[in-house]
């Protein structure tokens, strides 16, 4: 916006007082989404330090009546809450990992037009996307697997989404088909030319991909719960959501008095706690999406 | 050169892919035959032992329950819902394990998805040997699946004597059926669970203060009282600001609207009550709610009535605190059980729930709860909600055991030691006095570090199978009965009296209920004349009610013969 303002004063006619005006209403709606964007987020950040006979009487205000500190240390003294953690980026990095392999494995071959059976592979693939097994056969297979209690279990059944290799054939198709036969002129062998050629030219589907599989491997605990029996090998959301229940179990008498924290400030917390990594990530991978899209392939 | 080179590049990562998924089918395909194939091993064994079992004599019937000497079981153990998974070294689980010389598989499965994830476990043919339902009808699913052993009513007086007579004498205190929960076409499945605090009614709170500042010295009794007070909160400025901002009340709990004030005319509108002639009948179509709904009508009118009462008084947090009592814009609140609202030591250290969220946001400023009864109506009915000892939950045990008669005795016989005697009974709960946590005047601490829940330790939820009526709670925490017992006066008539769920519900239920949230609020609020509850019965009993009436009938009829 800046140069917008730069530009104008120096290069363009005189800034008329009407465009003044337009500019500065522009200025104000932008501030007023960002707010509304940013509000719920500080919102939450606030209530989470708040103590908790306060954090129901604040109303519309971001800052806490009270400060404390007492969600966090509820949350983060927890048992397993450090493994939960571990398992979860293990998890994630793991994942994400075995997802870009495979996806990217199965979506190359598919962008070449000249692929035998490329059809049918393409309709198995689709398939997938409308019938699934379900959650029964699929709890079957891993048991059968004997997959029960390890990594595997979490990272291998959502390995391959049909959507995310149809988005990223989408993409290699876009790639002109000039580059492949330019490197295999080269020499450069199939495997050879995914790997120095087409990979470097699709950082940005490739970190959009990976958002999406981080966030959902990150997010995810239904599977977690289905074949953990090991608390040890518990993912994060798991740990918090029974966080969260600890926090409002009614007189069951196992609960002691100082750990009667009102069950908001922890839910308030666990948000923080359970977010602030994606969040902190998130800055990280944009960065290779405007890097990705400025880096042209063919120049000229 | 160029051509060939490529193709073949091509036909490569074809093979590869093609290969790849070829190796997953065979994956696929491998376990399902393995699946196939342990089924029907599994049903020739069931179906092995059937003619051993034959029609032998009573008391030869009964003794191959009788648990093995110096044999070690394992048992599959699902008990109430845990907050944590129980790790396999548990202090306490190990203690247990010795003291009955079995070793316990605790499941854990995580309590908002327990039916979803259960479900799983059972279609994958998984099912523990002992397992808590949350109602009739969670166990007619399991029995429709064929999941669930018969349990005898004879069998479980044989085994576990102490439970059999508990439920028996639930069922004459509360003058109903208790065995209704887990009978199914005539036979018994399982043992009926309760909940001691489901006795007691919800207690109403006032502000101490604003009774003070208006002149009434004793705690409105009656509903003329009340209504005395209420007007007395609107008129007089009770919270001295010099503006007519205050309201007497709201609705309460806004799935539970008003329930003191339609106590005082005999009926909860959503609940089904006992009749004198010994029948069942729903609550909202009963003429003296027509009364009630009158009088609210001239509350509402007068100004008496929060105008926001129809989304409650609750804003968050936990579901029994009032918002609107704490931030002084009520003076009277029926909003939850007797022990939120209760001050302590009754309450614990800082008084219940609702109590100390009051006391923190009133620390200096004077404020003060007073605890009342639900105001007593013209016929001299009193009450509110109540929970009813009777939940509907239920124990039941797997099917499997039919194989093992001797593991089913052995299950009885623990639950029953468990949860029929006091001091097992604080083991299984709260661990070792002493190094689990401290008794002091009542005042129950915790031991185990923060952040650490009781299931690491091996006690807690999962123990406690049987939630019978024993009154261990009055010999370690006198006090929180002792004010229940008064101030929440154990008052039958105020429970919901149908324990299942009947046949045509779901056919008209969601229509009948919502045209009932309707109609009440529009009388409240003056939008339809009070006369209009006339045609409201009409239509709800034109409209399916009167078929679930006869259905609910049946059933009170069924459970008392």
């Amino acid at each position: 916006m800046d140069s917008v303002f730069h530009k104008r004063r120096h290069s363009g006619p005189p800034v008329s007082r009407t465009e003044r005006v337009f500019d500065g209403v522009i200025v104000i709606c932008t501030l007023i989404v960002s707010f509304s964007m940013l509000y719920p987020l500080l919102f939450v950040l606030g209530r989470s330090f708040s103590s908790p006979d306060t954090v129901n009487l604040s109303g519309m205000s971001v800052l806490p009546k009270k400060w404390s500190l007492v969600g966090y240390s509820f949350v983060l003294k927890s048992s397993f809450i450090w493994t939960g953690y571990l398992n979860t980026i293990v998890r994630t990095l793991l994942g994400t990992a075995i997802g870009l392999a495979v996806s990217i494995g199965y979506a190359y071959p598919l962008s070449k037009k000249n692929l035998p059976g490329r059809n049918v592979l393409t309709f198995m693939l689709i398939l997938t996307m409308f019938a699934s097994g379900g959650l029964v056969p699929e709890y079957i297979l891993i048991k059968n697997l004997g997959l029960f209690d390890t990594i595997w279990s979490m990272v291998l059944p959502s390995a391959m989404k049909a959507f995310n290799v149809v988005i990223i054939r989408n993409f290699f198709m876009s790639i002109p088909e000039e580059l492949d036969e330019a490197a295999e002129i080269d020499g450069c062998s199939a495997i050879g030319t995914l790997f120095n050629i087409i990979l470097p030219v699709s950082t940005p589907i490739i970190a959009t991909i990976s958002l999406w599989m981080i966030v959902q491997h990150w997010n995810s605990w239904f599977d977690c719960l289905l074949y953990m029996r090991d608390p040890n090998r518990f993912v994060l959301q798991i740990v918090l959501r029974r966080i969260i229940f600890e926090s409002s179990v009614e007189m069951t008498g196992a609960v002691s008095a100082e750990q009667q924290v009102s069950q908001e400030v922890v839910k308030y917390a666990t948000i923080i706690v359970a977010t602030a990594p994606i969040l902190m990530v998130y800055p990280f991978i944009q960065k290779y999406f405007v890097k990705g899209i400025m880096m042209g392939s063919l120049k000229g | 050169m160029f051509r060939a080179n490529h193709g073949t590049g091509k036909r490569t990562l074809a093979l590869l892919l093609v290969s790849g998924m070829l190796a997953g089918l065979a994956a696929g395909c491998s376990q399902s035959s393995q699946q196939s194939s342990s089924t029907p091993s599994s049903s020739s064994q069931s179906s092995s032992t059937e003619p051993a079992s034959g029609t032998p004599e009573p008391e030869n019937e009964f003794a191959k329950y009788e648990p093995q000497e110096g044999k070690t079981y394992t048992i599959e153990w699902l008990g109430s819902h845990s907050n944590a998974p129980m790790p396999d070294d548990a202090e306490m689980k190990l203690y247990w394990e010795e003291k009955f010389n079995v070793k316990f598989n605790m499941w854990y499965i995580e309590r908002s998805k327990w039916n979803e994830l259960l479900n799983v476990r059972i279609a994958a043919n998984e099912f523990p040997d002992i397992v808590k339902t949350d109602g009739p009808d969670t166990l007619r699913g399991y029995y429709d699946q064929d999941m669930v052993i018969e349990l005898p009513k004879e069998l479980l007086n044989h085994l576990a004597p102490k439970i059999y007579k508990n439920v028996e004498d639930v069922s004459r205190d509360e003058g109903i059926d208790a065995w209704t929960v887990t009978a199914i076409e005539g036979k018994n499945y399982g043992i009926p669970d309760f909940n001691e605090n489901g006795r007691y009614v919800y207690t109403s709170i006032w502000r101490a203060d604003w009774l003070k500042k208006v002149g009434i010295e004793t705690v409105p009794k009656t509903l003329d009282e009340f209504e005395v007070a209420f007007q007395k909160f609107v008129n007089e400025d009770p919270d001295g600001n010099g503006k007519k901002d205050t309201y007497a009340l709201s609705s309460g709990r806004v799935s539970e609207p008003f329930a003191s004030i339609y106590g005082a005319f005999g009926y909860i509108p959503w609940y089904w009550s006992r009749t004198e002639d010994g029948g069942i009948a729903y609550g909202a179509v009963q003429p003296e709610m027509k009364d009630a709904l009158a009088l609210l009508n001239r509350w509402y009118t007068e100004g008496l009535l929060n105008p926001e009462f129809i989304t409650g008084e609750n804003r968050g947090g936990h579901w029994s605190i009032s918002h609107d009592f704490i931030e002084g814009i009520i003076g009277y609140t029926n909003n939850g059980p007797f022990y939120v609202n209760a001050p302590p030591p009754a309450g614990g250290e800082k008084g219940g729930k609702m109590y100390a969220a009051f006391q923190a946001a009133h620390e200096n400023d004077g404020a003060e709860i007073v605890v009342g009864q639900a105001p007593i109506g013209p016929d001299g009915k009193c009450g509110s909600i109540r929970w009813g000892v009777v939940t509907g939950g239920n124990l039941c045990f797997s099917k499997k055991l039919e194989e093992e008669p001797d593991k089913l005795g052995k299950i009885l016989q623990i639950v029953e030691t468990l949860n029929c005697d006091y001091d097992n009974y604080m083991k299984a709960f709260y661990g070792i006095e002493g190094k689990h946590y401290k008794l002091e005047n009542g005042e129950k601490t915790s031991l185990i570090p923060d952040g650490t829940s009781s299931e690491e330790f091996g006690f807690g939820n999962p123990f406690i199978a049987f939630g019978g009526i024993f009154k261990f709670g009055q010999r370690w925490r006198p006090a929180y009965y002792e004010y229940a017992e008064q101030y929440a006066t154990y008052s039958k008539n105020y429970s919901d009296a149908l324990l299942v769920s009947l046949p045509s519900k779901s056919k008209y239920w969601d229509e009948l209920d919502k045209m009932q949230k309707e109609v009440y609020i529009q009388i409240i609020t003056g939008a339809k004349p009070v006369e209009y509850f006339d045609t409201f019965v009409e239509n709800w009993m034109k409209d399916g009610g009167e078929i679930l009436t006869a259905e609910a009938n049946d059933w009170i009829q069924s459970t008392l013969s």
